[in-house]
């Protein structure tokens, strides 16, 4: 292939690197509004009354919205697709407040500093209710978070505090643990963790020339926050337009109708333009965050160490609002069961309301949480059997040709789709990484002194777009210079999507890279595409892109022939030629526009997927643990994933990247935390820490080549795979170099201390 | 009334005494200076002054009295950050490229000190500038030109 | 915005500087605590940078500094422990550029592991009160214009500091410093709490002196998401040891 698998600079390199004005932001802002959030300062209460009355006397403040100037309408946050799988248990504006930091009014004014003025002018006065914030408190606790609302198949029993539950069998799991040789079961969890992306959730609206409401906004779902949009301000999709510029950032967090309703509704209440941005502190509390989940699970296996059963029991906590509840941990459960053969096995998954920030989507969704429990208990289980932690999880995985009995009976908020496993390279990864981290000499080295040291591993693998689910199209069309316009739905949110449909167009045309002008992600000039999530752009979007380029190829052939008057011309390297005489690509195009069998090159084209092949990686960690300290130090991490055929190796590389580090924080340095009343201490980047340039450990991020028969090209997913290893290898690590085993993240250094004994 | 040299222009600012130097840029839309959080930690709006890399959202206008203040807008324009710009996209360097004004902001101070940093150099000199896509892996591989 | 700032003063001598301070006001050199703070009770900037100086002079063994000099200038310029005190403080090279040895001292920050340093190194400073005066660390009542700092390279060489973080570039839970002279040794101890502490023991310490050193400051310790007292004790504990066994 020319193109693709080859390293090629980002179509928008060159503008990111010159700092040009091209995130949200960026634009001018005459006669904008500027609007301020008034938040809940209690993490559970009725709002008896709402004196607005100083606040809109002060000068300068265009409008106030408050729950009184909303019909009340049930709708989900969510950004999926519709029917959303999420509860529809939130409204705009809510008289019950369910945490600290819940949304009471928004303030309109001519400049942020009169909003945060009148912000302290509004007076509110609460009735305040018992709280939860223990998740296993919650269900059935006498305190109903959402006591109003009728349960749906989305939102599984409200009066329980039950936002979703999942049951699935297969097999029988009952009489399979009875008569195997070893059961073993352990329980982990996993605690709020941020996606810390470093633009901030940022909204602008405006009325055009057409009185149609432009929004652009920071998002991965441009088409949901359209339809959504409309549904809440009961406003027709047809006069909205949403525009996804450059984004810094999303990891999940930016999947989620998080105030482009709320903006929206200020700019048709006012017929101004309006902007909305979090601040660092509100990205803390306001936004979205990971599902904390505690996670049991029991394997059992028979003589050979094959695996008989797997027992899986999740309790997940939702937050004050049910977003991605059901659907994060149908992906725990999906991918947790993906990864070992095991011809019996059980779910029962509980997510719980509490009265604490909300959590949403990041990056993993839910198979972060599934494989820290998952791959601790392998590596305690060849510790106890003491097997070779490798060959343990060799003789179990997946292989080829085998059917994934999970894909079918759990999908996402409804039943699955059949999958039979075309490639997995998850061994390879193994003994690449084995290799690369030098796993024989680490592993069992002598430890002196006070520093030990450690090695461990996870394998792990993740999803390439939801099957029958997710859906994209794309829509490309011919210029006279050979070059192409390519239209298509799919959000780069920074992952370099843009570049990557661009190298599948190019690849399948023939063409160079730079000939393909990428634009994306806006409702009125974009075709549809559910949006950058579930690791869906580059298998599903790039399905499209892929469709779509040999449809308009087939075209181009087809004028090239009757052009050339001759039925048999092939297509060969940018032009059509009968073998004596051809004509270039721009030739084709210019005769096409101006003079002859005039036609305007294009096509479009729609995918949708069954298949949702795997991903797979195996990550090693080494570790330093100071057992005076309890501090751990990462020193390196190793991670081999494969990804099939990779679109962009240095955009794939980069991915693995980034990952690494938010797993390695979620592991050690990354935590909410919560005061007596439920409100978040760390709500800044010096209390929550992220890893900087001076934190990092050694990362080598490599890829073995599969070629999945059901992607573009052979490409699987890469965006979240490289997130799911390194929590786990380094707990694994940890007990590998102090023999203290911690099952609840994060690992900090006094819990390191207790289980040394010292304390 | 103050006086200051911003890129190419020379400026006067009469304002309120309270504006910060990342709000005021934006306000004329110099717009690769980003805001990123509220504590100075992530360095998205870095700004050259006096030839010093600085938090602009931690300088008050009214304190740049006859000093000169670069942003990358200006570094683009000179032609400074060739070199550079050219190692992070080669490189792969940039991916959402919210941070990466910062970034560059950060390595231009440091390579007008010293032409041949090393890598611990260019990470001390990174460390202000957090970024969430990157795991900084490529950012100081291109920064070692 | 810093809504509350209605003016900023520049005098042009000391004796106008401290006659401006009053309740809504606040020196300012390089602003890097003050400005992202936005104290809405100041509402009054008295502008010293055209008083003090950012000069290091170093004369034998004495180092003096003067107010305005960068926390950078001061990781760059010297070398040894404060060099390392001065990165720790503040991971930010941007921050540390603004930030000055004045500002960083009027702040006395708790867990600034250069505040530590100095405290037990228990340095002099030449203070601007309506009078010009020099001052111990410790005895300074915070009230008037730090104009310079005075270091004994000698107590620089003979000062060994521990540091407990999460990362490198994580504010500390604890730190601790050691200055040791040929009869006593001079202990700081700062990070997650509530005031900085600091001892006296013989050199070399015995364990009783150790043991009270702990005892006297566990209140101090604060019981946080960092780790409790209880962790914090034992982490003081092997601070202490680190120190005396590295000396």
């Amino acid at each position: 292939m020319k193109v693709v698998g080859k390293k090629t600079q980002r179509v928008d390199g060159k503008a990111l690197a010159s700092g040009k004005a091209v995130f949200a932001d960026d634009i001018p802002k005459k006669d904008f509004l500027y609007l301020k959030l008034l938040y809940s300062p209690i993490a559970h209460g009725k709002i008896n009354s709402i004196d607005i009355s100083k606040a809109l006397a002060l000068d300068g403040v265009a409008a106030i919205l408050t729950h009184k100037d909303f019909k009340p309408h049930y709708y989900t946050t969510a950004g999926q697709g519709y029917p959303e799988p999420s509860p529809r248990d939130t409204m705009i504006f809510n008289p019950v407040v369910r945490f600290v930091g819940d949304k009471v009014a928004v303030i309109a004014a001519e400049s942020i500093e009169i909003a945060e003025k009148a912000l302290e002018l509004i007076e509110v006065d609460y009735t305040e209710y018992p709280a939860i914030f223990d998740p296993n408190k919650s269900k059935d606790n006498e305190v109903v978070l959402h006591p109003e609302i009728k349960n749906t198949p989305f939102l599984f029993d409200a009066q329980r505090n039950l936002a979703s539950r999942i049951t699935a069998e297969y097999g029988d799991p009952e009489n399979a643990f009875d008569l195997s040789k070893y059961v073993f079961e352990g329980e982990y969890s996993t605690p709020y963790a941020q996606q810390a992306h470093i633009e901030p959730h940022i909204t602008l609206t405006w009325m055009d020339e057409h009185e149609r409401l432009i929004i652009r906004t920071a998002t991965q779902v441009p088409f949901h926050v359209r339809r959504i949009v409309g549904e809440v301000l009961d406003f027709p999709i047809s006069r909205i337009r949403v525009i996804k510029p450059r984004i810094g950032g999303g990891f999940g967090s930016k999947q989620e109708i998080l105030n482009e309703e709320i903006c929206a509704a200020v700019t048709l209440k006012t017929g101004r333009p309006s902007r909305i941005e979090l601040t660092r502190k509100e990205e803390f509390f306001a936004a979205r965050s990971r599902h904390p989940q505690r996670v049991r699970i029991k394997l059992g296996f028979d003589e050979n160490l094959k695996i008989t059963a797997i027992d899986l029991n999740i309790l997940e906590n939702s937050g004050a609002y049910g977003s991605h509840a059901l659907t994060v941990m149908s992906v725990t459960s999906q991918k947790v069961l993906s990864l070992y053969k095991a011809p019996n096995f059980r779910v029962h998954a509980d997510a719980v309301y509490t009265n604490l920030p909300i959590a949403g989507a990041y990056r993993g969704y839910g198979a972060p949480q599934g494989f820290f429990a998952l791959e601790c208990l392998m590596d305690e289980i060849a510790i106890k059997l003491q097997v070779d932690p490798l060959e343990l999880r060799i003789k179990n995985f997946f292989e080829e040709g085998d059917e994934i009995p999970i894909a079918s009976i759990l999908g996402e908020g409804r039943e699955g789709f059949k999958m039979v496993l075309h490639t997995t390279g998850v061994e390879e990864c193994l003994h690449r990484g084995k290799e690369l981290m030098d796993w024989d000499d680490k592993r069992n080295r002598l430890n002196h002194g006070e520093i030990k040291h450690g090695v461990g591993l996870a394998a792990v693998c993740q999803g390439s777009g939801i099957p029958g689910i997710d859906m994209a199209a794309a829509f490309i069309k011919m210029n006279e210079d050979a070059s192409f316009n390519l239209m298509v739905g799919a959000a780069d949110i920074g992952t370099g999507s843009d570049t990557a449909m661009a190298q599948i167009a190019a690849e399948v045309l023939e063409v160079s890279v730079d000939k393909i002008i990428v634009y994306s992600s806006d409702t009125d000039l974009t075709p549809f595409d559910t949006g950058a999530y579930a690791s869906s752009t580059v298998f599903v979007s790039g399905g499209a892109v892929k469709k779509a380029a040999e449809k308009l190829k087939l075209q181009i052939l087809d004028q090239g022939q009757k052009l050339l008057d001759d039925p048999n011309a092939i297509l060969e390297k940018g032009k059509v030629t009968t073998g004596l005489k051809s004509l270039s690509y721009e030739e084709i195009c210019t005769k096409s526009f101006y003079s002859e069998f005039q036609m305007q090159p294009m096509a479009t084209a729609s995918h949708l997927s069954y298949d949702s092949p795997p991903p797979f990686n195996a990550t090693f960690a080494d570790v330093s643990v100071d057992t005076e300290t309890g501090i751990v130090t990462v020193n390196k991490i190793v991670s081999v994933s494969d990804c099939g055929q990779i679109i962009n190796p240095k955009m794939a590389e980069g991915q693995a990247e980034g990952a690494i580090p938010q797993s390695i924080g979620m592991a050690l340095s990354e935590y909410m935390i919560f005061d007596e009343k439920g409100k978040a201490i760390n709500t800044d980047f010096t209390s929550y820490h992220i890893y900087t340039a001076i934190d990092m450990p050694e990362i080598i991020a490599e890829f073995v080549h599969t070629s999945d028969p059901t992607g573009p090209f052979g490409a699987k997913a890469v965006a979240e795979i490289p997130i799911n290893g390194p929590a786990p290898a380094i707990a694994n690590a940890i007990y590998n170099a102090c023999g203290v085993r911690i099952r609840e993240l994060p690992i900090t250094p006094e819990k390191i201390l207790r289980g040394l004994g010292k304390i | 009334m103050i006086r200051f040299r911003l890129n190419e222009l020379k400026m006067e600012y009469i304002g309120h005494p309270g504006l910060t130097l990342m709000e005021y840029l934006r306000s004329i839309e110099l717009f690769s200076v980003k805001y990123g959080c509220d504590t100075g930690s992530c360095g998205s709006c870095s700004v050259l002054v006096d030839n010093y890399v600085y938090n602009s959202c931690m300088l008050l206008v009214e304190s740049l009295g006859g000093k000169t203040v670069e942003t990358l807008e200006h570094l683009d324009k000179t032609g400074e950050i060739d070199n550079l710009k050219k190692s992070f996209l080669d490189k792969g360097a940039i991916q959402c490229g919210y941070c990466s004004p910062g970034m560059l902001i950060s390595l231009v101070a440091l390579f007008r000190k010293n032409k041949q940093p090393n890598e611990s150099e260019i990470r001390e000199t990174l460390a202000g500038n957090l970024c969430r896509c990157t795991g900084y892996v490529k950012p100081v591989e291109a920064a070692q030109l | 915005m810093w809504q509350s700032i209605t003016r900023i003063e520049k005098p042009d001598s000391l004796i106008t500087a401290f006659g401006l301070f009053g309740n809504n006001s606040a020196y300012f050199a390089g602003g890097s605590y003050l400005v992202v703070e936005k104290n809405s009770n100041i509402s009054t900037l008295i502008d010293i940078n055209s008083l003090i100086t950012s000069e290091i002079i170093q004369d034998g063994d004495d180092i003096t500094i003067g107010a305005k000099t960068s926390i950078q200038n001061i990781a760059d310029s010297l070398s040894g422990i404060i060099s390392e005190c001065a990165r720790w403080s503040c991971f930010s090279k941007n921050i540390r550029n603004q930030r000055t040895i004045g500002g960083e001292v009027a702040r006395m920050r708790l867990d600034s592991e250069l505040i530590i340093l100095l405290k037990t190194m228990d340095i002099q400073l030449d203070i601007y009160n309506g009078e010009k005066i020099t001052t111990s660390i410790s005895q300074w009542d915070g009230k008037g214009i730090i104009t310079q700092i005075h270091l004994n390279k000698m107590d620089i060489d003979n000062t060994l500091v521990e540091r407990f973080a999460l990362l490198r570039s994580a504010p500390a839970f604890l730190i601790t410093a050691g200055t040791f002279s040929s009869s006593t040794v001079s202990f700081g101890i700062g990070g997650k709490v509530n005031q900085i502490s600091n001892y006296s023991t013989p050199n070399p310490p015995d364990v009783s002196s150790i043991d009270n050193i702990i005892g006297m400051s566990s209140s101090h310790l604060l019981d946080d998401h960092y780790g409790s007292r209880e962790y914090k004790r034992a982490l003081l504990q092997t601070a202490l040891k680190r120190l005396v066994e590295g000396r």
